[in-house]
C-alpha cells in the first residue's frame, strides 16, 4: 500500500511542479509594461563620439536600451538589425520625433571603446553607443534592473564571453524606464506594442 | 590581388562542391541555407548559420569544423536562461537518424574566429564538418546582410510549436 501511496504523492508533487513551471513561463511575456515607472539614477557615460552622455541626454526622446558587447557574434548583431526593423515598422505610423532611438549599452569597455564608433556605423549611423567607466556602466545597469558579467576564466583571459540580460528597456522622454521588451523582438508585434505605449494606450496583443 | 585570390577560392570551392555532388551521389547528410551575417570590419569573430539534415539511418557525430577562410571554427550555443544570454562551446554534436538541426541566431551556431580575408556581402567560402569516422561534409557559406531572415524563421518555428 505504501509504495502506491508514495507514487501517488510523487505524481502529485510532479504535477504541482509542472503547474508552477508553466506559471513562471507564462509570466515571462514578450512585452511588460512596468506598473510604476522606474526612475533612472544619474550616470555619466560617453557616446561613440566620445561626447558625455548622462541622464539629461536620455530626456526628451523615447529610447530603447539594449545591453551587449561588440565582440558578440551571434545575438547582438541580429538584435540590432531587428530593432532597426522595429523602427522602420513604426516609421509608417508615428511622427519621426516619437520614434525611439536605439541605445547600445556596451558593457565590455576594454574591448568595446576602441571599436564602438565603427561597429555602430556599420548597423545604422543614428545608433547611439554608450560605454565608459565600469562603475558608471553599473549605475545605469542597476537603474534598468539589468545584469551582466565578464566571464573571464583567468585574469588575463582575452577571449571571454559576456553574460548579459537579453531584454530591451524602454525609456520615456522623462527619463524613466516604463517597459521591458523580451526576445525575439518580432518587428511587427514589437512595433505595435511600442506605438500603443507611446500613444498612451494600453497594449492588447 | 585580393579579388583574384577570392575568385580563386570561389572557383576552388565550386570544384570541391562539384566533386562532392558527383562523388557522393547518395549524399545522406545535407547542408542547406548556410549563411553568415555581414558584420562590421571590427569583428574578428563571425557567426555561421545553416540547416543540417541527416537523411541516413544512423546517428552522425560532428567532431570538428574548419574553413580555409578562418583560422578556427567552433560549434557554439547561445543560451537564454532566466533572461540572461550566455554562450557555451560544444565539443561535438550528434545528429540522430532523419533529424534536422538548425543553426540559427540565439541557438546553435558556428563561431568562426579570425577571418583570413575581408568579407563582402555576397561572398561565399567553403566550410567543412568532420564526422567521427573521418568523413568530411563540405558546403558553401554565403555572407548575407543581417536581416529579417532569422526573425521570420523563428516566428515560423514558434508557430509550429502551437500546433
Amino acid at each position: 500500500m505504501l509504495p502506491v501511496r508514495n507514487s501517488f504523492l510523487v505524481a502529485l508533487i510532479v504535477a504541482a511542479q509542472c503547474l508552477l513551471v508553466s506559471q513562471t513561463h507564462s509570466a515571462t511575456e514578450d512585452y511588460v509594461t512596468l506598473k510604476t515607472p522606474n526612475e533612472i539614477k544619474p550616470f555619466l557615460l560617453s557616446d561613440q563620439y566620445n561626447q558625455a552622455f548622462g541622464l539629461e541626454r536620455l530626456k526628451n526622446h523615447w529610447s530603447l536600451v539594449f545591453i551587449g558587447f561588440t565582440t558578440c557574434p551571434d545575438v547582438c548583431p541580429v538584435t540590432l538589425a531587428n530593432l532597426e526593423a522595429v523602427r522602420a515598422e513604426m516609421g509608417l505610423r508615428l511622427s519621426p520625433g516619437k520614434i525611439p532611438r536605439i541605445l547600445f549599452l556596451a558593457v565590455d569597455p576594454d574591448r568595446d571603446t576602441p571599436v564602438l564608433k565603427e561597429y555602430l556605423a556599420y548597423f545604422h549611423p543614428e545608433y547611439i553607443g554608450l560605454t565608459g567607466e565600469v562603475n558608471q556602466i553599473d549605475k545605469l545597469i542597476n537603474s534598468l534592473n539589468a545584469f551582466y558579467r565578464l566571464d573571464k576564466k583567468t585574469p588575463d583571459d582575452s577571449d571571454y564571453d559576456v553574460l548579459h540580460t537579453a531584454f530591451v528597456s524602454v525609456i520615456n522622454p522623462e527619463g524613466e524606464m516604463v517597459a521591458k521588451l523580451n526576445p525575439p523582438f518580432h518587428p511587427h508585434k514589437t512595433g505595435n506594442f511600442l506605438i500603443q505605449l507611446i500613444r498612451g494606450l494600453k497594449f492588447d496583443d | 590581388m585580393i579579388r583574384i585570390i577570392s575568385l580563386g577560392v570561389l572557383v576552388a570551392a565550386l570544384l570541391i562542391n562539384m566533386y562532392l555532388s558527383a562523388g557522393v551521389s547518395d549524399n545522406q547528410i545535407q547542408v542547406v541555407n548556410a549563411w553568415s551575417p555581414a558584420a562590421p570590419p571590427t569583428m574578428a569573430m563571425h557567426a555561421g548559420y545553416l540547416s543540417l539534415q541527416n537523411h541516413s539511418s544512423e546517428t552522425i557525430e560532428l567532431v570538428a569544423v574548419s574553413s580555409p577562410a578562418y583560422k578556427s571554427i567552433e560549434i557554439h550555443e547561445s543560451l537564454l536562461v532566466d533572461g540572461v544570454l550566455s554562450m557555451r562551446m560544444l565539443r561535438g554534436l550528434s545528429v540522430e537518424p532523419r533529424k534536422k538541426i538548425q543553426f540559427k541566431s540565439g541557438g546553435l551556431h558556428l563561431m568562426m574566429h579570425q577571418p583570413l580575408a575581408v568579407r563582402q556581402v555576397g561572398d561565399s567560402f567553403p566550410v567543412s564538418f568532420k564526422l567521427a569516422d573521418g568523413a568530411l561534409i563540405e558546403f558553401l557559406m554565403q555572407v548575407s546582410s543581417t536581416g529579417l531572415v532569422d526573425t521570420e524563421a523563428s516566428s515560423t518555428d514558434m508557430h509550429h510549436h502551437h500546433h
